[in-house]
């Protein structure tokens, strides 16, 4: 058995030292996503707010519900849910397999590069989403904020460690793949982003709650949308979860990702 | 490492796991693997400054090779030891952004390869230059064409900075132009100490950019060397190994249609198969290859159908087949009767039962073959002339087994025809084999051999070989280099180009204004650029003092030099050495040399040799050689011979009317005359 402390250090240097190819694939998936279209970059922009307002007109107009500001709610937790089902469902390292058998580079910069792409619009939506709040002059908990980015963290460890491993076993068994952007769909709706975790009850209430997901969403709600210092029993489970997911990852990619090339 | 070794690899072991073939696993749902060696053990040391194509069939392990050596994969068993920064371009249109300009892409990729965003965007105007793109180089690269692909990813190559440079299949893609200027670019490389190894199915760039050459195959090296050996050792094994050509063949490849079809038709490592032979003719043929098309209307022909072999005789003929030519021309000019008449008279003059007139027919039959009985008559007829020892007979032989007309196609049978031939000093066939060797299609190239025929050809005035002895010793090709003769070789190339005006000159001094001296200049000058009968003629002149102080030595050395031609020098020297031969024993040499003058088919030399068989001088009396080689030569216009012979004739005659029956005797002693008394 490998010493995976030592490889993910390793690890570390590597991608370090190979920056520059880092920023080169996050630079190409970034900037070649809207290249053909006319406005271009705005898109990346341009796209969240588009994305919020449907969501404000469908709640407010179509589907109204009681709560006061319900957009905050729903754009807090739409974001963050879309980025990790979209880092699991393990394509990183097949759709990119021309780098994989081509190339002598860090294998993991790839799944890193993917990761990253994903995690920048989260980014932008909530640079706009906080701008919106600052604007319309709603309360902020400037503690709780403080905590945002050490939360968006977590969720990127956690994130990138469940990348790691299913992008490491769609290598080998395709279907999982297939499988898995079925599958987030579900994930996506026994997550609290449409409705209020209280709301569930029951058989349901259990499954909301071992739910991984919850626990990033939830401190999102608390910080953006109830504006106070998220609950430490979620941060400790942020936590928690994002070590040994990042670990599990880690552990079964550098595992086998010397098969890569061959498999590929 | 020592010796600018810069790769090192030692006992490399690498296996990929395949669905196991043993099974019936299309229709399984979990198919079996089993693991499937690429390499099984192979040592490789790189130096410094090489430039090495990498060879081999489709799926043989190049790729694999360059991946294991660029670190990509790792080797299940082995070391690899690599000294330097590599850059490895095993796709050249990998990490390009479709969507992205050919300038973008630029960028991106130097980035990928480790170029600094900077320094690329210093370089950008260059490396644009550099692709020769001009005004696409905005547009999206979703919109250019492979080749332009192929240039923009090679460009972004000239940047990179590595000492090792690793490229897979790259120069195959792009147009005449940037494929010379890429080559011309990986030169550059080595020339400034960087290393290059490349793989490439065109054999002719590898041939061209490469000094040394590795062939992968059967999990192993094959083979290791200078560049153009490997590529020719490579190719002619695709050419002789069934399977190859098979898939060749089934890819359209017509020339490996038509060698499966051949392969087919001589059994030659597969089972003798008509149908398959039939069948992959038809497929060449449809392709157009001239052969192909050849072969199946000497079918046509042999099977009675005039009509469909005249039309495939002129589809062949217009693909560029000269014996298709010939035998449509011959079909449509309605001259098979005259051949047909030809033929006959020839093989009537047969009975005479002189190799001489065997060959005459088989020539004939050769040249004049329409189907593959006729080839089959040819080959049999020569082959007659041949066992009586007509060397023009064995030129041709050879010329058939390396043709494969009407014989299984053999080259160890051809060459050992066609040496037969060059020994009794058939120019033809010294040049022929000089080809064979240096050619490398057919047998295996040896370019001592070639010299050692091409030298031979040349001596007596072959100019094409004059060209070629001057070729290798000035490059050091199968001999010792050696410019100073590579020069002679050269200028008596010239001046034997020349020769024919010399010839008429010499002639028009002599007889038009008598000027001996300076036809005889002429005459050296011809004797020097190695034409056996102007050193023949020389020596004569030496010998006699006509025109010349009388030299012995000189016209010794001339005619030993000229008789490697056979026939007349070879006469006239045995008849020097044996003017020289006081007393005693007649010399054997001598004997020697006029046997073989007569095999050669010269008529002084034979009636020379029926004179010796006559009076049994240096050699035991024999009466039945008397007569057949005085017959031969009275055949071939010796007018000694003639009278000789008219007067026996004459006596056979007066002998037939005076008593009929008493006739018998002499039949016996002389069995050629048998018919002709008939």
């Amino acid at each position: 058995m490998m010493n995976i402390f030592a490889r993910i250090i390793q690890s570390f240097k590597d991608v370090y030292n190979n920056r520059a190819i880092l920023v080169a694939l996050i630079r190409r998936n970034t900037a070649g996503r809207y290249k053909s279209s006319y406005i271009g970059f705005i898109w990346h922009l341009l796209l969240p707010v588009m994305m919020i307002a449907v969501l404000t007109i469908t709640f407010t107009y179509i589907r109204p519900r009681a709560m006061e500001d319900f957009w905050i709610y729903l754009s807090a937790g739409i974001f963050p849910v879309t980025f990790i089902s979209n880092c699991l469902r393990g394509r990183a390292i097949v759709s990119n397999a021309n780098y994989i058998t081509k190339m002598k580079i860090p294998r993991e910069i790839i799944v890193i590069a993917a990761v990253i792409t994903e995690f920048l619009s989260v980014i932008f939506a909530y640079m706009i989403i906080i701008i919106v709040i600052l604007l319309s002059g709603q309360y902020v908990n400037w503690f709780g904020m403080a905590m945002l980015p050490v939360a968006l963290l977590l969720m990127f460890i956690f994130s990138l460690g469940s990348a790691y491993l299913v992008s490491t076993i769609t290598v080998f068994i395709k279907d999982v793949g297939y499988f898995m952007s079925v599958f987030m769909r579900l994930v996506i709706w026994i997550t609290p982003t449409f409705f209020l975790a209280s709301e569930a009850k029951g058989i349901l209430a259990t499954i909301v709650w071992c739910n991984p997901f919850t626990y990033y969403v939830e401190t999102f709600h608390d910080i953006l949308y109830y504006g106070i210092f998220p609950h430490v029993e979620y941060l400790c489970m942020s936590i928690i979860l994002a070590a040994v997911m990042f670990l599990i990852g880690a552990y079964v990619f550098f595992r086998y990702e010397k098969k890569f090339p061959e498999v590929l | 490492m020592e010796d600018n070794v810069v790769i090192r690899i030692r006992g490399l072991k690498k296996s990929y796991t395949i669905v196991d073939p043993s099974q019936d696993n299309g229709r399984r749902f979990f198919k079996n693997r089993v693991s499937y060696p690429i390499f099984d053990g192979i040592d490789l040391d790189i130096k410094k400054g090489d430039i090495i194509g990498i060879l081999g069939r489709n799926g043989c392990g190049k790729s694999t090779f360059l991946k294991i050596v660029s670190g990509i994969l790792e080797p299940d068993e082995g070391t690899i030891e690599v000294e330097g920064k590599v850059a490895s371009i095993l796709e050249l249109s990998m990490g390009f952004h479709g969507d992205l300009s050919g300038r973008e892409n630029i960028v991106l990729r130097s980035e990928l390869y480790g170029i600094p965003r900077d320094d690329v965007l210093e370089h950008l105007d260059k490396i644009i230059e550099y692709t020769d793109l001009g005004v696409f180089i905005d547009n999206p690269v979703r919109t250019y064409s492979s080749g332009m692909r192929a240039r923009l990813a090679f460009s972004v190559m000239v940047n990179v900075d590595a000492d090792i440079f690793l490229i897979d299949e790259a120069l195959s893609t792009g147009d005449m132009a940037f494929a010379s200027k890429a080559s011309e670019h990986l030169k550059n490389l080595v020339r400034s100490g960087k290393t290059v190894l490349f793989t490439s199915h065109s054999m002719n760039t590898i041939k061209r950019t490469c000094n040394r050459a590795v062939w992968i195959s059967d999990h192993t090296i094959k083979m290791d060397g200078p560049a153009d050996e490997v590529v020719d050792e490579y190719a002619r094994s695709i050419n002789d190994s069934f399977d190859e050509t098979l898939s060749l063949a089934n890819d359209g490849s017509s020339s490996a249609q038509y060698r499966i079809a051949t392969f087919y038709r001589d059994g030659n490592g597969v089972e003798k198969n008509e149908d398959e032979w039939m069948r992959w003719l038809n497929e060449a043929a449809i392709r157009d290859h001239p052969m192909a098309q050849n072969d199946l209307a000497d079918i046509y022909m042999s099977e009675g159908k005039v009509e469909a072999a005249m039309e495939m005789y002129q589809k062949a003929a217009e693909n560029g087949s000269y014996e298709a030519r010939r035998k449509y021309a011959t079909l449509q000019g309605d001259t098979m009767n005259e051949i047909s008449e030809l033929r006959s008279i020839l093989k009537d003059l047969c009975v005479s039962g002189y190799p001489y007139d065997y060959c005459n027919y088989g020539e004939l039959m050769l040249k004049s073959a329409l189907t593959t009985n006729d080839y089959k008559e040819a080959f049999e007829y020569l082959t007659k002339a041949s066992e009586l020892g007509w060397t023009d007979a064995d030129l041709l032989i050879g010329q058939m087994y390396r043709d494969g007309n009407g014989v299984e196609r053999d080259f160890d049978k051809s060459i050992s025809y066609l040496s037969k031939a060059a020994e009794n000093g058939n120019n033809k066939a010294m040049y022929m084999l000089g080809d064979l060797y240096s050619d490398g299609k057919y047998i295996k190239k040896d370019h001592d051999q070639a010299f050692k025929w091409y030298l031979m050809s040349a001596s007596i005035g072959n100019a094409k070989a004059q060209y070629q002895v001057g070729m290798m010793l000035s490059s050091g090709i199968g001999t010792e280099k050696n410019e100073d003769e590579a020069k002679k070789w050269f200028a008596r190339y010239s001046s034997t180009m020349v020769n024919d005006s010399r010839k008429k000159a010499m002639e028009t001094l002599r007889i038009r204004k008598g000027d001996y001296e300076l036809s005889n200049d002429l005459l050296k000058a011809m004797s020097r650029s190695n034409q056996p009968g102007s050193m023949t003629a020389l020596a004569y002149k030496y010998q006699t003092g006509k025109g010349f102080k009388k030299n012995e030595k000189a016209a010794m050395e001339l005619l030993t030099k000229a008789s490697v031609a056979g026939g007349a020098p070879r006469l006239k020297l045995a008849e020097m050495i044996e003017s020289k031969q006081e007393d005693g024993e007649y010399p054997q040499e001598s004997l020697e040399l006029i046997k073989s003058a007569a095999d050669y088919g010269d008529a002084g030399a034979m009636y020379k040799l029926a004179m010796h068989y006559k009076e049994g001088r240096g050699c035991p009396q024999d009466t039945d050689l008397y007569r057949r080689y005085m017959r031969m030569a009275a055949e071939r216009g010796n007018k000694d011979a003639r009278d000789i012979v008219k007067g026996w004739d004459a006596r056979k005659e007066r002998r037939k009317s005076e008593n009929k029956p008493e006739n018998k005797g002499s039949d016996k002693k002389n069995p050629e005359e048998k018919p002709k008394d008939n």
